[in-house]
C-alpha cells in the first residue's frame, strides 16, 4: 500500500495545524514536519513573557511531545532545507540528506531583514526571533539596562513595552521599515513615533549606521556610531526591521515567487504538488490588500492547505482585522499586534 | 659334595635388621591390605628405602594417591598423604608443590587412574616439569573394582567389560611421556624389588617431573597375561649402549613392547615449574615469600 | 534542584571507541567526587562491526542501578543507535552525526527517528575529528567533548583522565585525543543550552579522587590481593577470564604464583592441593566450569580443606549465553556435588561487596576448613561503580585453628571432635601433625571408615561447623533497608538484583506503600533467623531473581517453610526496577502472591 508522503517545511502555526489536520483525514500518511530549530512548535509571539520570569521553554510549547507521538507526526529538527525538486518530489538538507514527498507545504514563515549597512556588525547585536535568541538577550541585559532598537518592527515595539514595564531604558532609531509589517511611509511616521515617546521610548534621529562595537567600559555595553555623526550606547543593540518570506530555497522549483510564494485560494502554488501557507506565502490577488497575516489567518491557511492536499478543498475566509497601524483617542498605538 | 644347603633365615634377625635400619619410621602402623603377592608391596618397600636413603623427613613428604588399589598407599606410609579423586592426582600434586616446594611430593596411581580418566592431566604435568615423582603402577587391569579392561590391557584381553575380548589397541605410556616432554622417564618391574627401589630413589632424586613406569601383575584378577612368569620372561635389562639423553633412542626402546627394558630411558635437566614461577616473580619485581625460599641447611 | 542524576548512553560500532568514551566519562566523574554506576555491552562476535553500548549513570547521591531511560544518548553509529533512540527520555538529549558520509538511504539515519520529545544536537563529528586529528577515529572524543561542554562539566578533569588513560602510549595519542575533545567542547560553548539535562558540580567536601571506577572483577582481584592470596589456578571462561588475567599480572609482583591449567578440574584440583598445603589458594570460573568442579568441591568438603572459588554466573544452562547475565547457578553453588556436601556460599550485591566477600573468603575458608564459593554474576563482573576501597584492608591475613592448638601429648587426629566441630589443622611440613586425608568417609584420625556411627557423626560435624559462619567477626550476612517495623511488602533479594530492588523499593515508598528490602549475602548456610524475622514484619514477601526456576525463592521456602511471591525471569539483561515495582504494587493491593516466570512486562 502506498502511503502518501507529506512534508511540511516550517515548524510554526501553519505547518503544525496542517499536520494535525492531515493526520485526522489521512490516518496512514507519512507526515513529516521539517524545522531548522531544535524545539517543538512554541509560541514565539509570547516570548516577551521571559521578562516576567517565565523562562522554561517547555511553558511555550503549543503541544506536548505526546501529541506528535500519538498522531505519528514526525518532527525533524535541526534540518535546514537547501534545495527542493518539485518534479522529483525530494527535499534536500544542508548535510546532503534527502527525503521524498508526494505533497509539500512550505510554511517557513519570515526571516529577519537586515539592511546592508548592518551586515558587518550583526555579531555585536542581539535578536529576539527565537527562544534561544530571546533568552540570550535577556541574560545579557543587566538590571535596569538599556536597549537600543534599530528600526523597530511591531514585535520589537511590543518587546519595548514589556522592557519599560520592567524598568529598562529603551531607545529607538527610526527607519523606513519601522512599524513593519504595517506599511507606514517615513514621512507619515511622526505621530507614531510620538506615540512611542509616550511609552517612554527615546526616539533618536534616523540615519545609516557606521559601526557597532564594544563600548570602552568593558561591561559588555555596545556603542553605535551613526554615519551622520553622533553615537549612542546601550547594553543591547536589537535590529528589528521586520521580516521577509523565508523562501530562497524555493527558487528554481517552478513555483512563482514575488515577495512570498504566490498561492491561490486553496493555498496551492503554481506547482500542483506544492502548497504554501503563513508568512512564506503571498495571497493572490494582492489587490484585496491583505498583506498582514496574523496568527488566526495563518492557522486558517494551514487548514486550507491541508484540506486541499487531501482533496477536500476549502477556501480561505477573509480576515476581518485592520491592516493599518492607527492611533487611539489618547495618541497611543493601535494595532492588530497589540491585543 | 659342596655344602650348598640354604642358610636358615631367622625372623627375629630380619625384624631386628629392619628396625635397626631406621626405615620403619616411614611406615605407618596400618598393615597393607593388598592381595598377597601384589606388586604394591615391592613398591612400598621401594619408596620406604628411597626416602630413607635420600634422608627425607616424613613431615616433608606428601604422598598423593588416586582411586584404585593405589588409594590406600598413603595410609600405609608415615607421611602426609592425600587420597584424592579418580584421575586427579596430578592437579592436586601440582597444587601441593606450588604451595610449598620444599616438600617431596610423590604421586602413586594405576594405569586406569592415570591413562583413562587422568590422561588429560599428564601432558601438562610433564611439560611444565613439575618437580614431583609419578610412580605409575601398570598391571593392565582395574583391580579395585574387581577386574575390568584398562587402557593398557592387551588386545584379546577378556574381562567382565570385554567378555568378547578387548579389541582396542593399548596405549604406550612410555612413548606418551617421552613425547610430552617429561624430563625423567624410567621403567621398572615389581618382580625385581631391589632394582625397583634403586629406580624409585633415582626418580625422587631427579629435580623435575619423574615418571617411573612400574610393571606388575594383578595376582587376583589377571591369571593369564601379566603374570610374574610372563612379565619375568619379557623384561630385559637396559642395553648398555643406550644413551639416556637421546629422546629418539628412548622412544625406540619404548616401542619395543614385547621386550620392555627396565632402567632409565631418558633424562634431561631443565628448569622446573617452581624455578619458572620464581623467575616470573623476580621479573615482575617481586620476592618469593619466606616459606618458599630455600630452607636453611637442615 | 542541586542533585545531579544523569545517565549517558553511547551507542556505536566496534572500533568507534564507544567503550573508551564511556570509560573516560565515568572515570572523570568519579575523580571529581560523583558516584557513578556503569555497564557496557560488547558485541558477541570478536570481529566485525557489532554493536557496543556504554551506559553510565552519574549522580551526586549513591545509586544502585542504571535507570531504564537515558538523559543523553550519543550515537557514534546511527545503524546501531537506531534501536536505542527510545532509550532517551522525554526532553532528553540526542547527539548525533550531522553529515553522513555518503548519500544516506532514507530511514537509516538517527535524525529521522528522534522522537518529538527529544532535544536533538547535530554535530559534524567526522569533520571535526578529521580537522583536529587527520582521522575520523576520534569522533568519540569529539562527541564526548561536546557533551562535556553542553553540560558545563570541568574540562580539566577530562584532560587529566585522558592523559592517565593513554600514559603508556606515545605522547601524540594523548594530545590528539585532547584536541578532538576540545574541538567538541568548544563547539558546545557556541550552542544554546536548553538546560533540561542539568549537571551540578558535587557539593563542597565531596571526597575527590577517593572513589575510583571499579568493576566487580577488579574488586574481586583487589580483595584477593588484600587478603594475601598466595596461589591461583584458573582456566579461561567468560565472564571470569579477567580475574585470572589480572591476578596473573599482579600476583607475581607480590611473590604469588599463578598457573593457567588445562581445564577447570585441574584448576580446582590444584586449588584444593594448595589449600591442603596451607597456601591461600583460589580459582575462578563460571557456571559450566563450576559444574566440572563439583566433584572436587565434594572432596574439599569431605576432607575439610580450605579453598576459594570465585564464580561469575552467566546465562545457562550448559554453554548458555556467555555474554549475558543471569543468576541461575545458585542451585549448583549451594548443592552441586554428590552427597550431603554443604559448603560456604557468599554472594555480593554490589562492586564493593565483591571486594569485601572475596577478601573475607580466604579467612572463612581457613576458619571453617571448607570450600568457599563467592558467587557473583556477569552484570557485577563487568559493571563499574565508583567505590572507595579501604587503605587499611579489614581482612585477617591468617586464620583458623592450626596445629598449635593441638595438645602435643595427645596423638594427633586431623578430624578430632571439638565443641565448635572445627579440628586443629596440621599442614604438610609441620612436625607432629602427620596425617592422611581422603575422600572416603573417615574417623577422627582420618582413616577410612564406613561404620554407621562414624558417618552420622562426621556428617553432623561437617554441617554444624558451618553455622559459625553466620556470625563471623564483623561480616554482615544480611542487611535491611527501607521502612523499619511492619511493612506491607518486603522484598528479599540476592546478588546484583539487589540494586534494582532498592530502586523499586524507593519508588514504592514514594508512592505511599510501606516497603522494606533485605539483601542476603550468605546463601549457605542460609541466615534463616534473620530472614524469618524479616518475613514476620512483612504482609507479603517478594523474591525477584534472574533465573527461571526461582532458585533463591525455593531455597528460602524450603528452609523457612514459608511462602513467597516470585518474580523470576531470564532475559539475559539485569532485572528492571519497574518490573519489581509492579509486583510490589500488586502485593500491596492485597491481591495475593503470584508466580511471574514469563518475561518482563507481563500483563497485570
Amino acid at each position: 500500500m502506498n502511503r502518501t508522503r507529506y512534508v511540511l517545511i516550517g515548524n510554526g502555526a501553519a505547518g503544525n495545524r496542517a499536520a494535525e489536520l492531515l493526520r485526522e483525514r489521512d490516518p496512514d500518511g507519512v507526515i513529516t514536519i521539517v524545522s531548522r530549530g531544535t524545539l517543538l512548535q512554541y509560541r514565539r509571539d509570547r516570548l516577551n513573557d521571559l521578562f516576567d520570569g517565565r523562562t522554561d521553554w517547555r511553558d511555550y510549547l503549543v503541544n506536548a511531545p505526546d501529541f506528535y507521538t500519538e498522531k505519528g507526526i514526525r518532527v525533524r529538527r535541526q534540518s535546514t532545507v537547501v534545495k527542493v525538486d518539485a518534479d522529483a518530489g525530494s527535499v534536500v538538507f544542508a548535510n546532503g540528506e534527502a527525503i521524498g514527498f508526494d505533497k509539500l507545504l512550505v510554511a517557513t514563515g519570515g526571516e529577519r531583514y537586515l539592511p546592508d549597512d548592518l551586515l558587518d556588525f550583526a555579531d555585536q547585536c542581539h535578536f529576539f526571533d527565537s527562544y534561544e535568541e530571546a533568552m540570550t538577550l535577556r541574560r545579557a541585559l543587566p538590571d535596569g539596562g538599556r536597549v537600543l532598537i534599530l528600526g523597530g518592527d511591531m514585535a520589537a515595539i511590543g518587546l519595548a513595552r514589556k522592557l519599560r514595564e520592567h524598568g529598562h531604558g529603551v531607545a529607538l532609531v527610526p527607519h523606513e521599515r519601522s512599524f513593519r509589517p504595517h506599511l507606514v511611509d517615513e514621512a507619515a511616521q511622526g505621530p507614531y513615533l510620538a506615540a512611542l515617546e509616550k511609552m517612554g521610548i527615546e526616539v533618536l534621529a534616523p540615519g545609516p549606521i557606521d559601526g557597532i562595537e564594544a563600548a570602552d567600559s568593558g561591561s559588555g555595553a555596545k556603542r553605535v556610531r551613526f554615519a551622520g555623526g553622533g553615537e549612542a550606547t546601550a547594553d543591547i543593540v536589537l535590529p528589528a526591521y521586520g521580516s521577509v518570506p523565508a523562501v530562497d530555497f524555493m527558487h528554481g522549483t517552478g513555483v512563482e515567487i514575488e515577495r512570498g510564494i504566490l498561492v491561490g485560494a486553496t493555498q496551492r502554488s503554481a506547482k500542483e504538488n506544492v502548497w504554501a501557507a503563513g508568512n512564506a506565502c503571498q495571497l493572490e490577488p494582492t489587490e484585496k490588500g491583505i498583506h498582514i497575516y496574523n496568527r488566526d489567518l495563518v492557522l486558517q491557511m494551514g487548514e486550507v492547505a491541508a484540506r486541499d492536499m487531501i482533496g477536500d478543498p476549502l477556501e480561505l475566509f477573509e480576515p476581518g482585522y485592520a491592516q493599518e497601524l492607527a492611533l487611539d483617542a489618547d495618541g497611543g498605538l493601535q494595532s492588530i499586534f497589540f491585543d | 659334595m659342596a655344602d650348598t644347603a640354604a642358610q636358615p633365615i631367622y625372623l627375629e634377625d630380619r625384624i631386628r635388621k629392619i628396625e635397626e635400619s631406621g626405615r620403619l619410621k616411614h611406615r605407618s602402623k596400618a598393615l597393607p591390605t593388598w592381595c598377597p603377592g601384589c606388586g604394591y608391596y615391592a613398591m612400598t618397600e621401594g619408596v620406604t628405602l628411597a626416602v630413607e636413603r635420600l634422608n627425607i623427613a616424613p613431615k616433608d613428604t606428601v604422598i598423593v594417591s588416586g582411586i584404585g588399589c593405589a588409594s590406600r598407599f598413603p595410609f600405609f606410609m608415615n607421611a602426609y598423604g592425600f587420597h584424592t579423586l579418580h584421575g586427579r592426582t596430578l592437579p592436586v600434586a601440582t597444587g601441593v608443590k606450588i604451595a610449598n616446594d620444599r616438600l617431596t611430593v610423590l604421586v602413586v596411581g594405576g594405569d586406569g587412574d592415570g591413562f583413562a580418566i587422568g590422561g588429560g592431566h599428564i601432558p601438562h604435568a610433564a611439560r611444565r616439569n613439575i618437580d614431583i615423582t609419578y610412580l605409575l603402577f601398570d598391571n593392565g587391569i582395574y583391580g579395585l573394582t574387581k577386574g575390568q579392561t584398562s587402557p593398557t590391557s592387551v588386545v584379546g584381553f577378556e574381562t567382565k567389560t570385554t567378555p568378547y575380548e578387548n579389541r582396542d589397541v593399548p596405549l604406550n605410556p612410555l612413548m606418551m611421556l617421552l613425547s610430552y616432554g617429561a624430563s625423567w622417564v624410567g621403567q621398572a618391574y615389581a618382580g625385581h624389588p631391589h632394582f625397583l627401589a634403586d629406580m624409585i630413589t633415582d626418580a625422587i632424586a631427579h629435580k623435575g617431573f619423574s615418571y617411573l613406569h612400574i610393571m606388575s601383575p594383578c595376582v587376583t584378577f589377571d591369571k593369564t597375561t601379566n603374570t610374574y612368569q610372563n612379565l619375568g620372561m619379557k623384561v630385559r635389562p637396559m642395553p648398555d649402549d643406550h644413551d639416556p639423553s637421546d629422546r629418539m633412542a628412548a622412544m625406540a626402546l619404548a616401542s619395543e613392547i614385547d621386550r620392555p627394558a627396565e632402567g632409565l630411558l631418558y633424562r634431561e635437566d631443565r628448569p622446573t615449574l617452581s624455578d619458572n614461577l620464581d623467575a616470573i616473580i623476580r621479573e615482575a619485581g617481586g620476592t618469593p615469600p619466606p616459606h618458599r625460599q630455600p630452607a636453611a641447611a637442615e | 534542584m542541586s542533585v545531579t542524576d544523569i545517565q549517558v548512553t553511547i551507542c556505536g560500532s566496534a572500533g568507534d571507541g564507544t567503550i573508551a568514551a564511556g570509560d573516560i566519562l565515568k572515570n572523570t566523574m568519579a575523580s571529581i567526587g560523583f558516584k557513578a554506576i556503569a555497564f557496557d555491552l560488547f558485541p558477541a562476535e570478536i570481529r566485525g562491526f557489532g554493536k557496543c553500548v556504554s551506559r553510565t549513570r552519574i549522580s551526586s547521591e549513591p545509586v544502585y542501578t542504571l535507570k531504564p531511560e537515558a538523559d543523553v544518548l550519543i550515537s557514534l553509529d546511527d545503524t546501531h543507535a537506531l534501536a536505542h533512540i527510545r532509550e532517551a527520555r522525554e526532553f532528553g538529549v540526542v547527539i548525533h552525526e550531522e553529515c553522513p558520509i555518503a548519500p544516506a538511504a532514507e530511514g537509516s539515519q538517527v535524525a529521522e527517528y528522534i522522537e518529538p520529545g527529544h532535544l536533538p544536537y547535530q554535530l559534524p563529528m567526522r569533520n571535526m575529528s578529521e580537522q583536529t586529528t587527520n582521522s575520523p577515529r576520534s569522533r568519540n572524543m569529539v562527541a564526548l567533548g561536546f557533551l562535556a561542554g553542553l553540560l558545563d562539566m570541568p574540562r580539566d578533569a577530562f584532560h587529566a583522565t585522558i592523559a592517565r588513560k593513554f600514559r603508556g602510549k606515545a605522547k601524540e595519542v594523548s594530545t590528539q585525543n585532547v584536541a578532538a575533545f576540545d574541538a567538541g567542547f568548544d563547539a558546545a560553548l557556541a550552542v544554546f543550552k536548553l538546560d533540561d539535562v542539568r549537571f551540578r558540580a558535587p557539593a563542597e567536601g565531596a571526597e575527590t579522587g577517593a572513589a575510583v571506577m571499579t568493576t566487580g572483577n577488579e574488586a574481586v582481584v583487589r580483595g584477593c590481593l588484600d587478603a594475601g592470596i598466595d596461589s591461583f589456578f584458573g582456566y579461561p571462561i567468560t565472564p571470569a577470564s579477567s580475574i585470572l588475567e589480572m591476578l596473573a599480572k599482579d600476583m607475581p609482583k607480590r611473590g604469588g604464583r599463578v598457573l593457567q591449567t588445562e581445564d577447570e578440574i585441574s584448576a580446582v584440583g590444584a586449588t584444593v592441593g594448595a589449600g591442603y598445603t596451607g597456601s591461600r589458594a583460589a580459582t575462578s570460573t563460571s557456571g559450566p566450569g563450576l559444574a566440572l568442579m563439583t566433584e572436587m568441591i565434594g572432596l574439599g568438603v569431605m576432607a575439610e580443606i580450605p579453598c576459594v572459588l570465585l564464580v561469575s554466573q552467566r546465562g545457562g544452562p550448559s554453554t548458555g549465553m556467555p555474554t549475558k547475565t543471569e543468576q541461575s547457578d545458585l542451585n549448583l553453588a549451594v548443592y552441586g556435588g554428590s552427597g550431603d556436601a554443604q559448603r560456604l556460599v557468599v554472594a555480593p550485591t554490589n562492586v564493593y561487596e565483591c571486594y569485601e566477600l572475596a577478601g573475607y573468603a580466604f579467612e572463612l575458608a581457613e576458619t571453617f576448613q571448607t570450600p568457599v564459593i563467592v558467587l557473583l554474576d556477569l552484570y557485577l563482573s563487568n559493571r563499574h561503580e565508583s567505590v572507595a576501597l579501604p587503605d587499611d584492608p579489614p581482612f585477617a591475613l591468617t586464620a583458623g585453628k592450626g596445629l598449635s592448638e593441638h595438645d602435643p601429648d595427645e596423638s594427633y587426629q586431623r578430624f578430632a571432635a571439638a565443641a565448635d566441630s572445627i579440628s586443629p589443622r596440621a599442614m604438610p611440613g609441620e612436625a607432629g601433625g602427620i596425617h592422611t586425608i581422603t575422600g572416603l568417609e573417615h574417623g577422627a584420625e582420618g582413616r577410612p571408615s564406613d561404620s554407621a556411627d562414624t558417618h552420622a557423626e562426621m556428617n553432623r560435624k561437617r554441617h554444624d561447623k558451618l553455622r559459625g559462619a553466620l556470625a563471623y567477626r564483623d561480616l554482615a550476612v544480611t542487611e535491611r533497608h527501607g521502612d523499619a517495623g511492619k511493612v506491607d511488602v518486603g522484598v528479599l533479594a540476592w546478588g546484583s538484583t539487589y540494586g534494582e530492588t532498592l530502586e523499586a523499593m524507593k519508588q514504592a515508598r514514594a508512592e505511599g506503600i510501606r516497603c522494606a528490602a533485605m539483601k542476603v549475602k550468605m546463601l549457605s548456610p542460609l541466615p534463616t533467623a534473620a530472614i524469618e524475622a524479616f518475613m514476620d514484619d512483612c504482609g507479603a514477601v517478594l523474591v525477584p531473581e534472574l533465573n527461571h526456576e526461582g532458585q533463591f525463592a525455593n531455597l528460602v521456602m524450603s528452609q523457612t517453610g514459608r511462602p513467597v511471591a516470585r518474580l523470576s525471569y531470564t532475559t539475559g539483561e539485569p532485572m528492571r526496577p519497574g518490573d519489581i515495582l509492579r509486583e510490589i504494587r500488586h502485593l500491596a493491593e492485597g491481591r495475593g502472591p503470584r508466580v511471574v516466570a514469563q518475561g518482563p512486562n507481563a500483563a497485570e
